[in-house]
């Protein structure tokens, strides 16, 4: 209590104006504290909206700006909005090697590929609704289909531990811009005025394609099996039999998103919705839930494009000449640069004939 | 808002402060400028709660009006009661539904009760008000004054718990330019060192301890001694820093705060920490309950079952569960100890009293953190166990901040010693404050860091 009542004291004892400093050094130096504190943030804000290192702030100068985020939920928003393209690649990181340019070439048109890592329904259908917003009439859409759309349940998981700037996916006026004022954008500032400069080559391409995977020079077989199979050595998955699954049980919160998603793209669009394939050892056993689930998946997926035109629905997660070959894979879900290729090339061939490539893919809403 | 937000530190407090200086030869207006501003701020979480404040303001403020006009001491005892059901209804409904029902064998269906945030600390002044009142140590103040003193806003949600006649004769105070100056600056020092204290500090140390409490039952013995002392860091630098920065928004308003935490981790014994550990609160419960329980004036006995129900209902205070109950009673029984102790006479060594007091209230914050009585338990088990090591992940370089911490606790100046003793204003020390501002500024823009720990109290 005397602590307290001293301390008190103490305290009162600073409105008398006996104690401290002469009273001009306090004015002197509240002055330059104010002067420093806001002559600094305005400069730093200034500068971060001049740089605009994520290519967002739409006064900016017109600057050769290069994607500086590894995280591409900050980093495509940019390319969403831009107009040099009029074709999209969404999905997870599964999708991320199918290349823009060999697709160009193929459907003449300009593909972006805004496929992010790990990005939920949530997160690829905001990205996609961005790109529709800003591409009323786009070529070409390309949906991937991995397990974030397969999930069954009652609750859709809407972000990952990444953060995911929502306001960089809505309309940027107002306030939105002071979103930029923090130490992670003044770090990519930096990061933007060394790309612009040449002092540091950019991430990735013009177009988001990233080859994220290691130098095929570094390919090591015997480390990619042990991480598909968990051995160095192949396995044979033993056959099972679960109790028989009724496959209408199955409900998929993100399917919702899909659906919306898919009524938003103009019908004269081409919409290519694409199971990407995982390795076969990483594909449900046949006669097991998740085998049901995933053909439940599948079929509803089907269904929902019987309505709309346009619509190509793409399985390549079966037995296949790519899934089969351990070889095409770093490991059980993401194949190699090659096979990303081979699969932009497969693409095209399945949207444009409309049937199915046998060891390839499967087209499941056949004409 | 909180106070570490860029709305809060880059709009709301600098248009407040500028109509509050702009509006100084209107005091009037200027007070309720400030009200206004308060019932903004607390009305920014959740708008619903704002007639739920103006009530208990009005009433409160009413029943002082009727009693000093009629000397009925009814009405007294009505407000208290009052109070208190208020905070029983918003905070203990369930609690005592739920314990009731379990002394009946049955299962209590949860009302969807929202707790109005702050309701604690300013329940706890208005009954303070009143029994002052009641004592005939308060004078009747105009709902203007009576609005400020219960709403203003640096305080309001989790003090420091202030007393009307420590703060409303400030606001009538004409206190001169140059003191004006050296206020907000030693405010602005104060509240930034805050900030620094909760963001950068407490906020790093929550990243250590939030993920071992979510993993109890996996922990080794070193992982729960390290999550127990780790919050017993963390509630420190969260709530003191909250409290630098209320103290220091006080002082840019030209109002001095009381203290609310004086270095309670230096302290020798219990009762010198409950001098030092939330001294308002403190201060609160000693004059509230403590003596008018008899204190120490009928005998030994008497005054151990004094601090027993005292620390119990200050630890109810702080959250319907059980834990903070039993959290109460542990540190009601040290005191009740450390009075019987000191009436031996005996003197512990300076470092073996420092060690025994710093054990019982890092065992005692243990169980302050966890969610229920058995994950208490469950760490009380895990910290006196095998095995010793474990594999929570943690490094020695994520834990760099553990010793750090520690030492700033044991040996560091306090932010109030800094601020108010130590402290020569000079350019140099201006710019690099003002640059330190920039970067908080900056640093608080990009993560939404963690809310205060006494925000749920």
């Amino acid at each position: 209590m005397n602590l307290f009542i001293s301390s008190f004291k103490r305290l009162m004892a600073l409105g008398t104006g006996n104690s401290g400093s002469p009273p001009a050094n306090w004015r002197t130096f509240l002055k330059t504290t104010l002067l420093t504190f806001i002559g600094g943030v305005v400069a730093v804000y200034a500068l971060i909206l001049v740089i605009d290192p994520y290519d967002v702030v739409w006064f900016s100068p017109p600057l050769a700006r290069k994607p500086v985020s590894t995280n591409q939920r900050y980093s495509y928003p940019a390319f969403a909005r831009d107009v040099a393209f009029d074709s999209v690649i969404i999905g997870t990181s599964t999708a991320r090697l199918i290349k823009p340019e060999r697709l160009n070439t193929h459907f003449g048109a300009k593909f972006a590929n805004l496929a992010m890592n790990s990005a939920t329904a949530y997160e690829q259908s905001k990205i996609l609704k961005l790109f529709l917003r800003h591409h009323p009439k786009p070529r070409c859409v390309i949906i991937a289909i991995d397990t974030v759309w397969a999930q069954s349940g009652s609750d859709d998981q809407k972000y990952t531990f990444r953060p995911f700037p929502e306001w960089m996916y809505d309309d940027l006026g107002g306030v939105a811009l002071i979103r930029l004022l923090n130490l992670e954008t003044v770090q990519q500032s930096v990061r933007q005025l060394r790309y612009l400069s040449g002092l540091r080559p950019p991430r990735f391409g013009y177009d988001g394609y990233e080859i994220f995977v290691p130098d095929q020079s570094q390919y090591d077989l015997a480390k990619a099996r042990k991480k598909i199979y968990g051995s160095p050595q192949p396995r044979v998955r033993q056959p099972v039999q679960e109790k028989a699954i009724d496959n209408t049980q199955w409900s998929f919160p993100a399917h919702l998103l899909l659906q919306e998603i898919l009524e938003q793209i103009p019908q004269e669009t081409m919409k290519i919705i694409l199971f990407v394939p995982y390795h076969i050892y990483n594909q449900p056993l046949e006669n097991t839930s998740d085998h049901a689930r995933w053909s439940s998946c599948k079929q509803q997926i089907t269904k929902m494009s019987s309505g709309l035109q346009n619509v190509v629905v793409l399985d390549f997660m079966i037995e296949s000449k790519i899934t089969c070959v351990d070889e095409n894979y770093w490991d059980p879900l993401h194949c190699t640069v090659a096979v990303g290729e081979q699969l932009s090339d497969l693409i095209y061939e399945g949207a444009s004939q409309k049937k199915d490539k046998v060891g390839y893919y499967l087209v499941l809403n056949k004409p | 808002m909180l106070f570490h937000t860029q709305l809060f530190i880059l709009v709301f407090l600098p248009v407040v402060l500028g109509f509050y200086y702009l509006s100084r030869r209107h005091h009037t207006l200027q007070q309720w400028l400030l009200v206004a501003a308060s019932l903004i701020f607390y009305g920014y979480w959740d708008v619903r709660l704002i007639p739920l404040l103006i009530g208990s303001v009005i009433v409160n403020w009413l029943v002082a009006q009727q009693y000093v006009q009629s000397k009925h001491k009814w009405l007294i005892y009505l407000g208290v009661l009052a109070n208190l059901a208020l905070l029983g209804i918003f905070k203990y409904a369930n609690f005592f539904a739920e314990t009731f029902a379990a002394l009946h064998g049955s299962q209590h269906q949860y009302w969807d009760i929202v707790l109005p945030l702050g309701i604690s600390f300013f329940t706890f002044q208005q009954l303070s008000y009143l029994v002052d009142l009641n004592r005939g140590n308060a004078p009747l103040y105009s709902l203007r004054k009576y609005a400020l003193y219960v709403t203003f806003f640096p305080q309001l949600i989790a003090g420091p718990i202030v007393r009307h006649n420590e703060i409303l004769p400030q606001f009538k105070e004409s206190i001169g330019p140059e003191v004006m100056v050296k206020r907000i600056s030693q405010g602005l020092i104060l509240f930034m060192l805050g900030v620094i204290k909760k963001v950068v500090v407490g906020d790093t140390l929550a990243g250590i301890v939030d993920p071992l409490y979510a993993t109890v039952q996996s922990l080794s013995c070193i992982e729960a001694w390290i999550a127990a002392f780790g919050f017993s860091l963390q509630i420190y630098f969260d709530f003191s820093g909250y409290s630098d920065m209320a103290i220091g928004l006080g002082l840019m308003f030209g109002v001095i705060l009381p203290e609310n935490f004086a270095a309670p981790y230096r302290a020798t014994s219990i009762v010198e920490f409950w001098r030092r550990w939330h001294m308002t609160l403190s201060r609160f419960l000693k004059d509230y309950l403590y003596i008018p329980l008899g204190g120490n004036r009928f005998g030994a006995t008497h005054q151990v079952g004094a601090l027993l129900v005292t620390m119990l209902l200050g630890g109810l205070w702080h959250g319907a569960n059980w834990t903070f109950v039993i959290w109460g009673l542990i540190h009601g029984s040290a005191l009740a100890t450390n009075h019987m102790w000191q009436k031996t006479g005996i003197k512990l060594p300076s470092v073996l009293a420092w060690s025994l007091t710093f054990v019982v209230v890092v065992l005692a914050f243990a169980l302050f953190r966890a969610p229920d009585v058995a994950t208490a338990a469950l760490l009380y088990a895990k910290m006196f166990s095998l095995p010793i090591a474990g594999e929570a992940g943690l490094t020695l370089k994520s834990l760099w901040i553990l010793p750090v911490a520690f030492l700033i606790v044991l040996f560091g100046m306090t932010t109030q010693t800094y601020v108010f003793e130590k402290f020569k204003p000079a350019r140099i020390g201006a710019v690099a404050l003002g640059l330190t501002g920039v970067w908080l500024v900056l640093k608080l823009g990009g993560d939404f860091g963690h809310e205060f720990i006494y925000f749920q109290f």
